[in-house]
């Protein structure tokens, strides 16, 4: 890998050579004509010109546009521009000379000094459509240009827009790591599961433990999780009547989990800039419900992420030690995202004021994140309002609903039994079944097949699946994030420091658009 | 860093893509009526840029595009052994061509990790567009291949300066 200070000096030199590159283009002298005997060439040279210019004795130049003679012969006119000798515009329109005036008769022949710019924007087309393709094959697997965490597949589908999972998210360094449970939105009776799991980025994934929450449940009914890890059998699922954000209707934006999501983007001068989404849900029975939510995150916790490392530079791995070892540092350096904060959520009380009810966030920006969140009981047949308060640009929201909550309810932990190595080195299901000091280690482009085996169960239930994942992951630290180091940078970054952050808002505008579009519009419909 | 980048990309862009003021464009070289431009290396570092006035049959009257103030300079024949006759730029709009080219660039940016090579191709080509449209010139040159007899046609006045012209009021 280059470093950033070899790269950038590269970088100049190719613009050097491409700014000394020759644009000299030589063409014949005979373009132009002069004649000075005019009596004689007047009409044999410039009778087939479109327009002819006329040097005079005096050192003024006329050019002719339209031209004749009078019947006497001494004189021409016609319409065109006169110039002085200085060459400023002296007379324009009908002009008329005594030919004893005129010097000098000059044509020119334009058809071989045209302008280029056709043949250039040719060019910029056929560049364009080059980094098209470049773009789309970034589209095909974003992550093979972006870079995230561990991605788990269900066999059937394998491109990273139907990644089921991303594995522990938020543990970058070995301090951060932490189990972390994923709604599979998968069903099944059957004996035997699988999983693909894939590294398909820079960094090396360090999986501590895999396993398979199964809950088991009724064929009409839903398990969702919430973010401390309870699962809810719930039955019913009602899509909300109204959804505003700043009186603009997003009701077809998050009425399905399906493909289509609310996103705003982020104020141009303040990450921090907050924005409120309104729904409103006709009544459904049952008290006790729960507000189903399907998310992720946009692009700008991962541009957060890079720009701290890289003011990290050398030192990267002494900060993290520092962190791990120090709940003060853990507590400083995760001031800036518990500002960012997660989708906190509020309900209208019968007094109609907006009461908090939980907030809510999971890192990572490919995997949606489907959970519950259990509102206050209320009456049996009441309509409900909520409000979502989130940052501007940090979140995508596919879905909004609303369920009946019937029990609080338990998993069964399924481990894996088998690991078959598509594409790493060969582990046994015993390294990532428990939480100990036994790690199965990815490799970027590494790919492991799990197999997983569920109990019998009756015909009239099924299993709902969730991904419990323990482990964090490393990323590559490019020599050239080295070379932005920039403690004093990363401290007011930490510290909140209100025109550090104002820069970084303005970089990540700078790319927000761009990124997101290419990054997320291959299979998805916009929706901003 | 990705930001500063890119400016400094615009920058350099900016800077080395300008066009040279004193060249017409070939939309304007209709009605273009000064003469054309004599380019001539004087020594290894000092190259000679100006409008050809007149040309006689030993000298030549210059106008350097970099004098300010009015009035000609006399060079003998024999000091000119050889030159480049600018005729014009070869784009109509530079500015355009700049503009998509830095423009296409920045798409690069969708290449994450790849961006590392596509970038330099691009920046190469960008930077090489913007600067064939900013400084490409069409010329001729003396003596391969137009002779000083012809030369005069190339001068603001073929027929020389007007006796009643005082060339040092000539700008």
């Amino acid at each position: 890998m280059l470093t950033n200070h070899l790269y950038l000096r590269l970088l100049v030199v190719i613009i050097m050579i491409a700014i000394a590159s020759s644009c000299k283009y030589y063409v014949d002298h005979n373009f132009r004509q002069s004649y000075s005997e005019i009596n004689k060439e007047i009409y044999n040279e410039i009778s087939s010109s479109s327009f002819f210019k006329v040097h005079f004795k005096n050192g003024d130049v006329g050019v002719m546009n339209s031209w004749d003679l009078k019947p006497s012969g001494d004189t021409l006119f016609g319409k065109g521009s006169l110039y002085n000798y200085n060459r400023s515009l002296i007379k324009e329109g009908e002009l008329s000379f005594d030919l004893e005036e005129i010097a000098i008769i000059e044509t020119n022949e334009l058809a071989n000094l045209q302008s280029k710019d056709k043949n250039r924007m040719t060019a910029i087309t056929i560049l364009a459509a080059a980094n098209l393709i470049g773009d789309a094959i970034c589209l095909t697997n974003p992550k093979a240009c972006f870079g995230s965490c561990p991605t788990f597949y269900l066999e059937e589908n394998d491109n990273l827009h139907s990644t089921r999972a991303e594995g522990f998210s938020s543990s970058i360094a070995p301090v951060l790591e932490r189990k972390d449970i994923d709604a599979l939105q998968y069903v099944t009776r059957s004996r035997e599961f699988h999983l693909r799991m894939k590294n398909e980025a820079l960094e090396t994934h360090v999986i501590n433990e895999v396993f398979i929450e199964a809950v088991l449940k009724n064929v009409d009914e839903k398990v969702y999780a919430d973010r401390y890890n309870n699962y809810y059998r719930c039955k019913g699922h009602l899509p909300p009547a109204m959804a505003k954000v700043a009186n603009r209707d997003i009701l077809d934006k998050v009425k399905a989990i399906d493909e289509k999501e609310y996103f705003s983007v982020t104020d141009s001068l303040d990450l921090f800039t907050r924005e409120e989404i309104y729904l409103n849900f006709d009544s459904m029975p049952g008290q006790e419900k729960g507000l189903v939510l399907n998310f992720r995150q946009s692009l700008l916790t991962t541009f957060l992420l890079y720009s701290g490392i890289s003011y990290m530079g050398d030192e990267f791995g002494q900060i993290f030690a520092n962190i791990e070892n120090n709940d003060k540092s853990r507590k400083y350096f995760s001031l800036p995202y518990d500002k960012l904060g997660g989708i906190k959520v509020y309900i209208k009380n019968p007094d109609k004021k907006w009461v908090f009810v939980e907030e809510i966030k999971e890192t990572g920006p490919i995997a949606k994140n489907l959970n519950i969140i259990r509102l206050p009981s209320s009456e049996n047949g009441q309509a409900t309002e909520i409000k979502l308060e989130l940052t501007k640009g940090l979140w995508r929201v596919d879905h909004v609903g609303l369920t009946t909550i019937i029990e609080k309810t338990e998993a069964l932990k399924v481990a894996v039994t088998d690991i078959e190595s598509i594409n790493g080195e060969t582990y046994t299901p015993d390294e990532i079944a428990h939480d100990d000091e036994a790690y199965l280690i990815s490799l970027p482009g590494n790919e492991f097949r799990l197999k997983f085996e569920l109990p019998e169960i009756p015909r009239t239930k099924e299993f709902e699946l969730f991904l419990s994942t323990k482990g964090y992951y490393l990323e590559w630290i490019r020599k050239e994030w080295l070379e932005e180091k920039d403690i004093a940078k990363l401290r007011k970054m930490m510290t909140l420091d209100k025109k550090t952050w104002r820069e970084l808002a303005i970089e990540f505008k700078s790319m927000e658009q761009e990124m997101e579009t290419v990054f997320w519009n291959s299979k998805y419909t916009p929706t901003q | 860093m990705k930001t500063g980048l890119y400016y400094l990309i615009i920058l350099l862009c900016g800077i080395a893509c300008k066009s040279p003021q004193y060249l017409p464009k070939p939309m304007e070289l209709k009605n273009y009526t000064k003469g054309l431009i004599l380019e001539m290396e004087v020594s290894k570092d000092s190259t000679l840029i100006a409008e050809i006035i007149e040309v006689g049959p030993e000298h030549m009257m210059l106008l350097p595009v970099n004098q300010t103030s009015p009035g000609v300079i006399h060079i003998e024949r024999n000091k000119i052994p050889k030159a480049d006759i600018i005729i014009s730029l070869t784009s109509d709009d530079p500015g355009k061509i700049s503009k998509w080219s830095g423009l296409v660039s920045i798409l690069s940016i969708g290449h994450g990790y790849i961006a590392i090579f596509s970038l330099p191709i691009n920046i190469a080509a960008a930077v090489s567009l913007s600067q064939d449209a900013a400084k490409g010139t069409y010329r001729t040159n003396y003596p391969e291949n137009v002779p000083w007899e012809q030369l005069h046609k190339f001068a603001r006045f073929p027929q020389g300066i007007p006796k009643t012209l005082d060339p040092m009021v000539i700008r």
